[in-house]
């Protein structure tokens, strides 16, 4: 009966591993490394049009890393575009959040944009899962969910076959479910916004009240501000500034995520 | 109403009741618990204190004596208390009264104060009595003597006047005015409750400061919500009330219930200058008038709340005090001193240096403390003639209770210094009418050389706290790039997009599904044993059928006969949770026709069962063709039972 379980639970984890082996690595663009590399150097040379170049035909050659939107971010910075600089720093961060020295150059960045709206108040205890789960990857959070999942299954099967764990079957299903429900909440959120975040690369850009040009403004925005596109109608966007406002702006001036 | 009268032998009597002693003291029979809590307490501080500072043996107390009435104009139908109150004592008992022309008069009972001023206990009794007038007219009690340890105290006499009818000025009526309530008029409350206003001088010299008194007067009414004063006061200066203080005190007769409200003021300009009148308002408290009124009435009527029965009401009352004319005169110029500043009052100066003993460049600290009576306002620093050799800081200033201190902090320029110059501080008595001038110092001081050349030292007045450390400035700008291109993905492939990733997720709940079924048919043929049987039934059936074929091979009729015979007692047993040994072909009728087995089965397997029996008996007439016929028959009726549910 213990083979059968340890077969069982060993089947369940599976899935959880197949897919990231399976994942392959995706098509190059002739030679990344050597393109990676002379980007730098032209970096280092403040040569940044060519470094922004080399890196956006990486990009445009099938792939993505947080290595290159970083590169990327800080070419544009050093040109003076502060919007295409926060955009690429933020596609780094959804790859990789943890990282450090993304964080400094990206609050560096943020920091200078010119007019920032004061962000709503809100109590920490709501603000907490948020900052926890921007910590991990949609793929982290992803595998977690997965993984509580599986996990929660082998517990209700052990369960049936080893009285100890059956005993432990409340506070063990809690403790996942809590741990599903928070995992699950902050992943939804977070693919929600993955085609909806959106980065204000010009400057002095007006929000109307409408989507035409002589509409009445309603709130100005900074190049480098971050905001979430509601609606798309023709050329213009609906979106929400960080305060909540909403109102429409022409496309051309923002950039998705 | 008291009156202070003269012990025998002469000396005028201090009131009984100074104005800024704290009273403990009520009739018994009015205390409620927390005027009871504050009496034990002021016994048992009392108490304490004189074991602490007990009083000399030999130290008489000196007593007083008075009388008084509540009032001195009553009417036929009203009854005055008069009150004999002794104090520096309580032992003596109630006097008996000599009889009393026009009144009957009845014992009420004592009543006895304690109370605490400046370290001293003062206790006192009085000796309460209710006089009933006998006829009108005017009368005179007293002048009463009680003798007590040996002498003889004597009060003065008091005039009272019985009227036929409406004694002393009755209360208005509560009003009620449309509004729900209007103001009491305090003419109509005649001299029961008033308000006065006072200086101590109607003459002051400028920026001196005078205490202002405004007495609020009640007798005989119950008064509550009051409010501190206000009154008008151009060209005044005024502080903040003190806390108002409460005692009772004798005007015209009367007793009184007093509140007095102290403050100071002081003339900020020269001249005539009004002061007044002062303004109080507060509340009536009065029982209501009885009449005839709806509950609804009581229930929207505003003063309904104010008591809970709605007993007592309370009326709004504004009451004014009379005017003042105070006059300012500016400070006299003669013998003014040249580095008068503006202070007036009566004031002591101190000063203190220190440290004493220095290096060229170090501070000394000089503390100047001016305290006394007098207008602060006008108080400044003090000047140092320190001339070229020291050099000199911005004092800091601190306000104290009755004083106010400078602190300068002084450093000397060269060794050659001997002493701080003398600080001299000159201000106005008002009181003497002259200007005065206190010198301090010259204070001696040993300065030595420094021990080499320092840079200049920053020294500043005595402050509470360290200056805060400057915050180190640090540079910023983006952090280098990243030397490698790190892990590579397709843009947008995310996990959750990922078929492959998803199905897993079903795969392993398909698995959760399995396991769960496994259990429960292991756990079902573990404790159900008829399903178990049942499940058993057709592979002991198989087993038994190949058991059958193989003596039929053999044609060994009677072994497969036996086989057949046990394999169908067994797997009808098993099929349908019956004992398999007692099953025979009378059996089947009984048992299984009632389960609806279909009636063909039924005959095949008697069919078998007669043929078992027979071959039993004789074997040898059951060839070969028969037991094959007779395999078969089983073998098609346990796979036709098998097809049926039941």
């Amino acid at each position: 009966m213990k083979k059968r379980f340890l077969f069982v639970v060993a089947f369940s984890l599976l899935p959880v591993f197949a897919p990231a082996a399976g994942a392959g690595a995706p098509p190059g663009s002739g030679d990344p490394g050597t393109v990676f590399a002379r980007a730098g150097k032209a970096y280092g040379e403040s040569r940044y049009d060519e470094a922004i170049a080399d890196y956006e035909s990486l990009l445009a050659g099938g792939w993505e890393s947080g290595n290159v939107y970083y590169n990327l971010g800080n070419c544009y910075f050093k040109k003076g575009g502060l919007g295409k600089a926060v955009l690429n720093y933020e596609r780094a961060r959804r790859l990789m959040p943890r990282d450090g020295d993304l964080k400094a150059n990206y609050d560096y960045a943020v920091s200078r944009i010119r007019e920032r709206p004061p962000e709503p108040r809100r109590i920490w205890l709501l603000r907490l899962p948020e900052k926890i789960s921007g910590r991990f990857t949609v793929d982290e959070l992803t595998i977690f969910l997965s993984v509580v999942f599986v996990l929660a299954l082998a517990v209700l099967a052990s369960g049936l076959f080893l009285p100890a764990v059956r005993r432990r079957w409340p506070v063990l299903m809690l403790v996942l479910a809590l741990a599903g429900a928070a995992a699950g909440s902050a992943l939804s959120g977070r693919i929600i916004l993955l085609e909806r975040e959106a980065v204000i690369v010009a400057g002095n850009v007006e929000a109307k009240f409408e989507p035409r040009l002589d509409a009445t403004t309603y709130f100005g925005l900074s190049e480098g501000m971050k905001v979430v596109v509601l609606e798309t109608e023709g050329e213009w966007c609906k979106i929400r500034r960080i305060d909540g406002r909403i109102a429409w702006m022409e496309r051309k001036n923002l950039e998705l995520i | 109403m008291i009156k202070y009268g003269k012990r025998e032998g002469g000396g005028t009597y201090p009131p009984a009741l100074r104005k800024d002693e704290t009273e403990f003291m009520r009739d018994p029979q009015q205390q409620d618990p927390r005027l009871k809590f504050k009496i034990l307490a002021a016994v048992v501080f009392a108490g304490v204190a004189f074991l602490i500072f007990p009083v000399p043996a030999t130290a008489e107390p000196e007593i007083e004596f008075g009388a008084a009435v509540d009032r001195n104009r009553i009417a036929m139908n009203e009854t005055i208390q008069l009150s004999l109150a002794f104090s520096g004592t309580q032992n003596v008992p109630a006097p008996d009264l000599p009889p009393l022309d026009g009144f009957e008069a009845r014992y009420l009972g004592p009543s006895t104060r304690v109370s605490f001023m400046n370290g001293q206990i003062a206790s006192s009794i009085t000796h309460n009595y209710l006089l009933s007038p006998k006829k009108p007219g005017k009368f005179q009690l007293g002048p009463f003597s009680v003798g007590f340890h040996g002498n003889t105290y004597t009060s003065k006499k008091i005039e009272i006047e019985v009227t036929a009818s409406g004694g002393s000025p009755a209360p208005a009526p509560p009003g009620r005015s449309p509004a729900g309530g209007g103001e009491e008029s305090a003419a109509a409350l005649g001299n029961q409750i008033m308000l006065t206003m006072q200086t101590r001088e109607r003459r002051v010299y400028l920026n001196e400061i005078v205490p202002l008194t405004i007495k609020l007067y009640v007798n005989r009414l119950s008064v509550r919500d009051i409010q501190y004063p206000e009154f008008p006061h151009p060209g005044f200066s005024v502080e903040e009330f003190a806390q108002p203080r409460q005692y009772q005190e004798v005007v015209g007769g009367i007793l009184y219930d007093v509140i007095e409200f102290d403050t100071k003021i002081f003339a900020s300009r020269t001249g005539e200058l009004a002061l007044g009148p002062a303004a109080v308002r507060c509340n009536l408290v009065r029982p209501r008038a009885r009449e005839q009124r709806s509950p609804l009435d009581d229930f929207f009527d505003h003063d309904v709340f104010e008591d809970f029965f709605g007993r007592y009401q309370a009326t709004p009352i504004s009451l004014k005090s009379n005017e003042l004319t105070v006059t300012a005169a500016d400070l006299p110029a003669e013998n003014r001193p040249a580095d008068f500043a503006g202070a007036v009052g009566d004031f002591q100066f101190e000063l203190e240096a220190g440290p004493r003993e220095v290096k060229v460049g170090d501070p000394v600290t000089l503390k100047m403390k001016i305290r006394g009576e007098g207008n602060f306002n006008t108080v400044t620093c003090p000047p140092v003639a320190a001339g070229d050799d020291f050099k000199t800081y911005e004092a800091v200033v601190r306000q104290e209770d009755g004083a106010k201190v400078f602190e300068q902090v002084i450093m000397p320029k060269t060794d050659r210094i001997a002493e701080i110059p003398a600080v001299t501080f000159s201000f106005f008595d008002p009181a003497g009418k002259q200007y005065r001038t206190i010198t301090r110092g010259p204070v001696p001081l040993k300065v030595l050389p420094a021990d080499k050349e320092e840079p200049a030292r920053v020294v500043e007045s005595p402050a509470p706290a360290a200056p805060p450390r400057e915050k180190e400035s640090l540079g910023r700008d983006l952090i280098y790039l990243k030397e490698s291109p790190g892990g590579r993905r397709r843009p947008g492939d995310y996990l959750f997009r990922n078929r492959y990733f998803l199905l897993a997720h079903l795969a392993a709940l398909l698995v959760y599904v399995v396991v769960v079924i496994v259990y429960r048919r292991d756990r079902k043929l573990k404790t159900d044993v008829r399903y178990a049987r049942r499940r058993r039934a057709p592979v002991k059936a198989k087993k038994g059928l190949a058991r059958a074929r193989k003596f039929l091979r053999e044609d060994d009729a009677e072994k497969f006969y036996g086989a057949v015979f046990r394999t169908l007692q067994e797997y009808l047993g098993d099929r349908f949770h019956l004992p398999s040994a007692g099953i025979t072909g009378r059996v089947v009728e009984e048992t299984l026709r009632p389960k609806g087995i279909d009636g063909e089965i039924l005959d095949g397997l008697n069919g078998i069962f007669r043929e078992c029996d027979q071959a039993r008996y004789a074997s040898s007439a059951c060839g070969r063709e028969k037991m094959d016929h007779a395999y078969r028959a089983l073998e098609q009726i346990i796979d036709r039972m098998e097809r049926q549910r039941r």
